[in-house]
């Protein structure tokens, strides 16, 4: 042990500025003598300097709420027990518990209710159309009939997705907005079908139609709940339904590209009658997302209310437009991976960029429609063409920076970036060839672009195409995307011989 | 209006003053319950950071520092104003830490492979993590006794006092505590010390 060991740890509270004056002067003398004191002191420097790079928690708006919530939750109903309760004390609690469980044995699940009620009470004040704020447009509707997808706010940059796993049951996401499909697809629809200005007056006045009834169905409020309703999924379909009886009406020869096989009268009048069924229910059933937990319950949320108070609505949107939904990036949401399958019949998923929540094993009476059950298949074959016709695959887009590429997987898109700056030339060379070649033999390979960490990774799937094209539809995809890579390459090269020389180009 | 104006000064606590939180305290002990959700407002992001910090673990946080506030609503009719508001705060919140800590250690013992697994988390490279992520992964691999005053130092920036107080130990401790976790936390480093520093 060396002489100056025993003043580490004054070096520690040295670097804390907790010493007396005499304790520093003595300390820093030995600082002038000592090499090796000076080096621990500048590891202790270096770790200090290390934790103070500690990321401090971002902030909890609401959690004064929901400790008032609480303690007034707690004045009303619980009973606490002393910690130094005699342990005799609490057998006869016990015996009397045991009696009463015996006498009214729903007494637990009673309170549990009232519990939950409480709970669910709280996170269903002043719940507001948050569509009203988003300012729905035909597009977003028509999105939403053939994307599965809503705005959540006027900037756009939040989504809604609704959907259906592989069983069929209704699962629903909170997506940020580059990863959904591209918006426009309502003009395509309207230009594949040759409609002149006053059927395509006729269309609008059929997504115009669902406009005011969507909006009763996402409610949001400022303590970051979102509530749905169930009814949702059956509005989707309903609004694919009625677009496509009014497409068949208005142009037969152009309507076959998405419906072949049309639509009978039969399963006009089933569709015909699950739809007045579901404008006419009065469902107060929603699902509520709320920072504690996913659930579902009764809510009386009056839109003809609020209708008749034009001036109040206006107040309305403007407090629903400052609030934000930003449920998968709370970090109180992310604890709902863990407890939410337990307590409740919801599935939920929360990463940084998707909030998922399964509805599985719930089972909501609004959902079925037997009407609707008779056409989906045709509803899920129309959605699935409009979707091939409206967006090209794959989607090459060059700009300043980079190149971009986009691709639609009828769920959601996947996107692939990358900049010339960071480009990893060589890999993509290599690997090229090998690419093509075996998409051209039909080799089932799960083809990795780049080896290139600082790129996200691009997986190119035979499958995807193969199931929406033929072989020789495929051939000529795979010749274009080659040429457009042939070209970009030229251009990164180009690109990287103007640099050399110290200028920038911007190439079209 | 005075009330109001209050009100308003109080929520930017940038600077928490002694007689500010006893006047809060006041009234709430007269029977002015808002002033309770005024004083949670004020200590709330402090509380919930320490609680972060002693934990290691973010999915307790809100729960714990609502535990916190839920005990000093119990006992602030008897708040003595002998000593500072938040000395005597943040002493029931690493006191709920502890008690969180010893809950865990007990369950450990019954559940020795799913706790091990949680704990003994490994480093991933920097590349895949912030450092503050790299720094907080090798803290939380300190024993609770030389984690906590460590975190109330270099991040809370609490002096020797002050955590002795909070701690209930002697200051002598506080400084032999925040000695050895430095020592130990840079052997936890040492490893990832390239990465680090580039």
């Amino acid at each position: 042990m060396s002489k100056y060991e025993k003043y580490s740890e004054l070096l520690s509270a040295y670097i804390d500025q907790e010493l007396s004056g005499g304790e520093v002067a003595e300390l820093e003398k030995l600082l002038t003598e000592s090499k090796e004191l000076r080096k621990k002191l500048d590891e202790l420097k270096e770790v200090k300097n290390l934790t103070s790079k500690i990321k401090r928690l971002p902030e909890s708006p609401y959690f004064e709420t929901k400790v008032i919530a609480e303690i007034e939750k707690d004045h009303s109903g619980f009973r606490k027990f002393k910690r130094w309760t005699p342990a005799f004390a609490l057998g006869v609690v016990t015996i009397v518990v045991m009696a009463v469980l015996y006498l009214n044995p729903n007494i637990i699940s009673n309170f549990w209710q009232e519990q939950k009620s409480a709970i669910a009470g709280f996170y269903k004040e002043n719940l507001h159309p948050v569509l009203y704020a988003a300012n729905l447009t035909n597009d977003d509707i028509f999105n939403f009939a053939f994307n599965n997808q809503l705005p959540l706010n006027e900037t756009r940059d939040k989504y809604l997705h609704v959907g259906y796993d592989d069983l069929g049951k209704e699962y629903f996401e909170i997506r940020p907005a580059i990863q959904i499909a591209e918006t426009g697809g309502y003009d395509k629809f309207v230009s594949a079908l040759n409609l002149n200005e006053k059927e395509k007056q006729l269309v609008d006045s059929v997504i115009g139609s669902y406009s005011e009834v969507l909006k009763s169905q996402v409610l949001v409020n400022d303590k970051n709940t979102l509530a749905i309703s169930p009814k949702l999924w059956n509005y989707r379909k309903a609004i694919v339904t009625d677009l496509l009886i009014v497409a068949e009406k208005l142009n037969k020869p152009e309507y076959v590209k998405f419906v072949p096989q049309g639509v009978s009268i039969d399963d006009k009048i089933k569709v015909a009658n699950a739809m007045n069924e579901l404008k006419s229910s009065q469902g107060k059933q929603y699902i509520f997302c709320t920072p504690d937990s996913v659930f579902s319950d009764e809510f009386d949320f009056k839109l003809a209310g609020l209708e008749k108070e034009k001036v109040e609505i206006e107040k309305e949107i403007e407090k629903v437009k400052s609030i934000k939904v930003n449920l998968n990036f709370d970090s109180s949401w992310k604890k709902l991976n863990e407890t939410s399958a337990i307590q409740t019949n919801f599935r939920i998923e929360v990463d940084s960029n998707i909030c998922r929540v399964d509805i599985s094993n719930f089972s909501i009476p609004e959902i079925h429609f037997p009407g609707f059950d008779s056409i989906n298949v045709f509803i899920e074959e129309a959605t699935k063409n409009i979707q091939l016709y409206t967006y090209e695959i794959p989607k090459i887009e060059h700009y300043e920076e980079g190149v971009k590429f986009d691709y639609y997987d009828g769920d959601s898109v996947h996107s692939f970036e990358f900049k010339y700056e960071h480009f990893n030339l060589d890999s993509a060379i290599e690997f090229e060839h090998k690419m093509f070649d075996s998409m051209m033999s039909n080799n089932r390979l799960m083809f990795k672009w780049f080896n290139d960490s600082a790129l996200s990774k691009y997986q190119f799937d035979v499958d995807y195409f193969s199931k929406y094209y033929d072989k020789e539809t495929m051939k000529e995809q795979m010749k274009q995307l080659k040429e457009q890579l042939n070209r970009m390459k030229v251009d990164i090269e180009i690109r990287k011989a103007e640099k050399e020389k110290g200028r920038i180009i911007i190439v079209k | 209006m005075e009330l109001n104006n209050k009100k308003e000064n109080l929520a930017q606590p940038q600077i928490l003053n002694l007689d500010d939180d006893f006047s809060i305290i006041k009234k709430f002990i007269d029977g002015d319950q808002s002033a309770f959700q005024i004083l949670v407002k004020r200590h709330k992001e402090k509380v919930r950071n320490i609680v972060y910090l002693t934990m290691s673990n973010s999915n307790l946080v809100d729960d714990i520092a609502q535990e916190v506030f839920i005990t000093v609503y119990r006992k602030l009719q008897s708040f003595r104003f002998e000593s500072q508001f938040t000395t005597w705060l943040y002493r029931i919140t690493v006191n709920k830490c502890k008690d969180h800590l010893r809950k865990k250690n007990v369950r450990r013992i019954f559940m020795p492979l799913q706790e091990g697994a949680e704990v003994s988390h490994s480093f991933n490279s920097v590349e895949e993590n912030d450092m503050s992520k790299v720094v907080m992964d090798a803290v939380s691999k300190l024993p609770a006794k030389l984690r906590i005053p460590l975190m109330l130092k270099d991040i809370e920036g609490f002096s020797y006092q002050e955590i002795s107080e909070s701690l209930e130990c002697e200051m002598g401790t506080v400084k032999s505590r925040i000695f050895r976790a430095r020592e130990r936390l840079k052997t936890i480093l040492k490893p990832l010390e390239k990465e680090l520093i580039a």
